[in-house]
């Protein structure tokens, strides 16, 4: 149960957040991306190929919602932004979609049985509690959004321009999600430190990217899915970086990962043994 | 005094099975770390690990260009000389 005082503040955060996409970020996918270039535009299997699986990820949006209302129905301010949330990440995957059609890389029938695939899974949330999902929403948000501008210069690169519009559109809502859940963490370590870095710990070393296992064909995906770039070192430089960077920590600043505490542990045993 | 030298590979093998449950064997310094069937965040609970029971610091910038045991070996023997220098 979250005190009132920390209620407030996620109030006035999503206001703010709030404000600031309908007054600047709000974007329309039918007429803010020029879709008459797309034919002319040089056919792509393998960029498209990556589309359609970071589609894939974007269409288990019913199960991302239901895991963020789980947490949070009883607090207005984030289910309204896990409501305003969906609505963007509905318009990115449709986004991808109609740029698959469009370019003529799937028709819409593929696309169609593809998302029934796909919603015949269900993706689980990977922890518990809402402290622990906003930690993870710092990370994820992040990671989608590194993989998406990695895409749109991608993209740009070979001659792709219409997919790296709609990539540099999607990209910037991810960093506004990033962005905001990052403030809301920040909340959560001035209410309980101690807490809040057991919690960002427990993340950092037991992070995945959400629902790619799930993905159809997921094997046949992932050499293609390596143009995303997202490696060790991406991962520790261009997400938990900046992450971290914000809360002014480092990873040191982290406790141990709960596997290692028990193996030293032990290790110290073992050590005291005769 | 120089600091004594870490088996770096030993260390690695007795991490990953006791951190991941991973049983490795013929480690050699050009192991590459990626083919190990580790993914990125075991290999960091890893360089935790290292971290605890050396008691060093591996900077982030550096861990994210290692490529081999062989890379890890040359930066953890670095930190370990640092600390005692």
């Amino acid at each position: 149960m979250i005190s009132r005082a920390l209620k407030d503040k996620f109030h006035r955060e999503y206001m703010t957040f709030f404000e600031h996409a309908e007054r600047s970020r709000r974007w329309n996918l039918f007429d803010d991306i020029d879709w008459e270039k797309v034919k002319s535009e040089p056919r792509n299997d393998k960029l498209a190929l990556c589309a359609e699986t970071f589609m894939g990820v974007e269409l288990y949006l019913p199960d991302y919602i239901e895991g963020h209302l789980s947490l949070f129905r009883d607090n207005f301010a984030r289910a309204w932004f896990g409501a305003n949330w969906g609505y963007e990440e509905s318009k990115h995957a449709m986004t991808l979609w109609q740029y698959l059609v469009r370019s003529g890389h799937r028709t819409e029938d593929q696309m169609r049985d593809y998302s029934d695939r796909i919603l015949s899974k269900k993706w689980n949330k990977p922890f518990g509690t809402g402290r622990e999902m906003t930690a993870y929403g710092c990370a994820q948000e992040m990671t989608t959004f590194v993989i998406y501008k990695k895409q749109q210069m991608l993209a740009e690169a070979e001659g792709n321009h219409t997919l790296a519009a709609a990539y540099k559109l999607i990209a910037k809502d991810e960093m506004a999600h990033a962005q905001y859940y990052m403030t809301i963490f920040q909340h959560y370590l001035d209410d309980d430190r101690e807490g809040a870095l057991e919690d960002l710990s427990s993340v950092f070393y037991g992070f995945v990217m959400p629902a790619y296992e799930l993905v159809p064909d997921y094997d046949s995906r992932v050499e293609v899915m390596r143009t995303a770039g997202i490696d060790r070192g991406v991962f520790l430089t261009e997400v938990w970086g900046p992450v971290l960077k914000r809360f002014k920590l480092t990873r040191h600043d982290l406790p141990r990962p709960k596997r290692v505490r028990a193996a030293l542990a032990t290790d110290a045993q073992e050590q005291r043994a005769p | 005094m120089s600091a004594p030298a870490v088996d770096v590979l030993a260390l690695f093998q007795k991490a990953a099975l006791e951190v991941s449950g991973k049983q490795l064997s013929n480690l050699t310094n050009d192991t590459v770390i990626s083919k190990l069937g580790l993914d990125s965040v075991a290999v960091m609970e890893l360089v935790s690990y290292f971290e605890e029971k050396l008691s060093i610091r591996l900077p982030d910038e550096d861990l994210a260009s290692i490529q081999t045991l062989g890379d890890l070996s040359k930066l953890v023997q670095r930190q370990v000389a640092s600390k005692a220098a």
